[in-house]
């Protein structure tokens, strides 16, 4: 007679997955009925966000930073006239963001070290603080703390439940560049300082947004001098001035790609986001 | 988990990468979890499709309480409750006749898996529904005890007895059918 313990394994192990067709019949199934409910359904509810936040503490700080920018995208619709982006005031708008949360993607075929591991990053970015973590199969597998005011940066590996508590040397080529890559606002700096040409309108997340477009070798020099070629756009929506999408694809000794997009612009972080937790059983490095 | 409180939010707030994103991460452990119930891909991927169709469409109503996968299991488990019943409802029906296994053309078909999960799916569809559920929901979607009991509608002493009846009676019927 089998122990318990082995049916029980025996059950978890069980497993199905759909087969192509099947998964294109579920897949346009929902796609469809997601598609006919945005088109029916009335106009999201602030006040629903602004409820939810008192009752979910884990989603707390996030909600916060979502209605804050919803306040801010409404008031800026007041003044805005939708009549087009102006590029030149994007970058000033994105400094004066007290904070921003974003989705960030990158991709190498080459040596480069930086966020090629997970398949995303979700990143917590405040003037002096930076919080990131990376996912990989859908589980977050690393979490970094930088906080540039203490110059103090932690990194919790979930995996091997450890940690690295380390001084921050931003005088450092690596860690400048390291700080630079994480910032949106560095490279739509960098977007407005090169040559650029203007895009056709186009609707991203349901966003109406003016793009630029960018193959000026400038764009990514500082990062890899030896860049043979480069497209990079960046994507403001005409509502709210802020950006929705930046990309970019890298070419010469190796290809590398970047992504940042599903922006959550001037967020108001509480100060308990950038608090590294290192649970009590994550040994140091 | 964080990615999944990320989803909701985004889900909610009309994004449709993370309905992409929530179908592709859940589509195939809900799948499982609709064959341990099931035992029928016909039936499995009719459920799996109600329920992304209707969370789909749930953006405004779905609350941000709560495990993501675990309101999915829930969602499915309802699904299937629902269809066993119309099955027990309609006895003259082809349904009725197979409680277990009725995939005409065979699960190979539609859904990829290894004989010893079909072996196993087919043993689950002999044990009676609340046992069943009870060891789907706890092995399959990872539900503790007090979570099948609210969903059962029943003591968590219950539910913990009908998922060790149900356990032992897996075990005398997949004893000798299974692999070493």
């Amino acid at each position: 007679m089998r122990p318990a313990e082995e049916i029980e394994n025996v059950v978890k192990q069980m497993s199905f997955a759909a087969r192509s067709e099947m998964d294109q019949r579920l897949w346009a199934g929902a796609s469809e009925a997601r598609e006919q409910f945005i088109k029916t359904r009335p106009a999201p509810s602030r006040n629903w966000e602004r409820n939810t936040i008192m009752r979910s503490p884990i989603t707390k700080f996030a909600v916060a930073a979502a209605v804050i920018a919803a306040v801010l995208v409404g008031v800026t619709l007041f003044r805005n006239s939708g009549s087009g982006v102006v590029w030149a005031e994007v970058a000033e708008k994105i400094e004066a963001s007290r904070g921003v949360i974003y989705r960030e993607r990158r991709g190498t075929d080459g040596p480069h070290g930086l966020a090629i591991k997970s398949d995303y990053g979700i990143t917590y970015l405040s003037p002096t603080q930076y919080r990131s973590e990376g996912f990989k199969d859908g589980q977050c597998w690393i979490t970094m703390y930088d906080n540039r005011a203490t110059a103090k940066r932690v990194v919790l590996l979930h995996a091997q439940k450890q940690y690295v508590r380390e001084d921050i040397t931003l005088t450092d080529e690596e860690d400048r560049r390291h700080a630079n890559y994480q910032d949106p606002t560095y490279w739509v700096r960098k977007f407005m300082a090169c040559e650029y040409t203007k895009l056709t309108r186009r609707e991203i997340d349901g966003v109406l947004c003016e793009g630029i477009e960018t193959t000026d070798p400038a764009f990514y020099s500082d990062e890899n001098p030896s860049i043979e070629s480069l497209i990079a756009r960046l994507w403001v929506s005409i509502e709210t001035g802020y950006p929705v999408l930046l990309e970019g694809e890298f070419h010469g000794e190796s290809n590398t790609n970047m992504t940042f997009d599903q922006f959550q612009w001037d967020a108001e972080f509480d100060a308990s986001v950038f608090e590294p937790i290192i649970p009590t059983d994550y040994e140091p490095m | 988990m964080l990615e999944d409180e990320w989803l909701k939010l985004r889900f909610k707030a009309g994004n449709r990468d993370a309905l992409r994103r929530i179908y592709e991460k859940y589509r195939d452990r809900l799948l499982t979890l609709a064959m341990a119930l099931l035992n029928d891909s016909h039936a499995a991927e009719d459920v799996l499709h109600d329920v992304f169709v209707t969370f789909a469409q749930s953006a405004n109503g779905f609350g941000l309480r709560g495990s993501l996968k675990g309101y999915l299991a829930t969602c499915v488990a309802n699904r299937a409750k629902d269809r066993l019943r119309g099955r027990k409802r309609r006895p003259d029906s082809l349904d009725a006749e197979v409680d277990t296994a009725c995939d005409s053309d065979g699960p190979a078909a539609r859904i990829l898996s290894t004989e010893q999960s079909q072996r196993v799916s087919a043993a689950l569809a002999q044990l009676p529904h609340e046992q069943r559920e009870a060891v789907a929901l706890h092995l399959n979607a990872a539900m503790t005890f007090r979570q099948i009991a609210r969903h059962q509608g029943i003591s968590v002493s219950t539910a913990k007895g009908r998922y060790r009846y149900g356990l032992q009676k897996l075990r005398s019927i997949l004893n000798g059918r299974l692999e070493p």
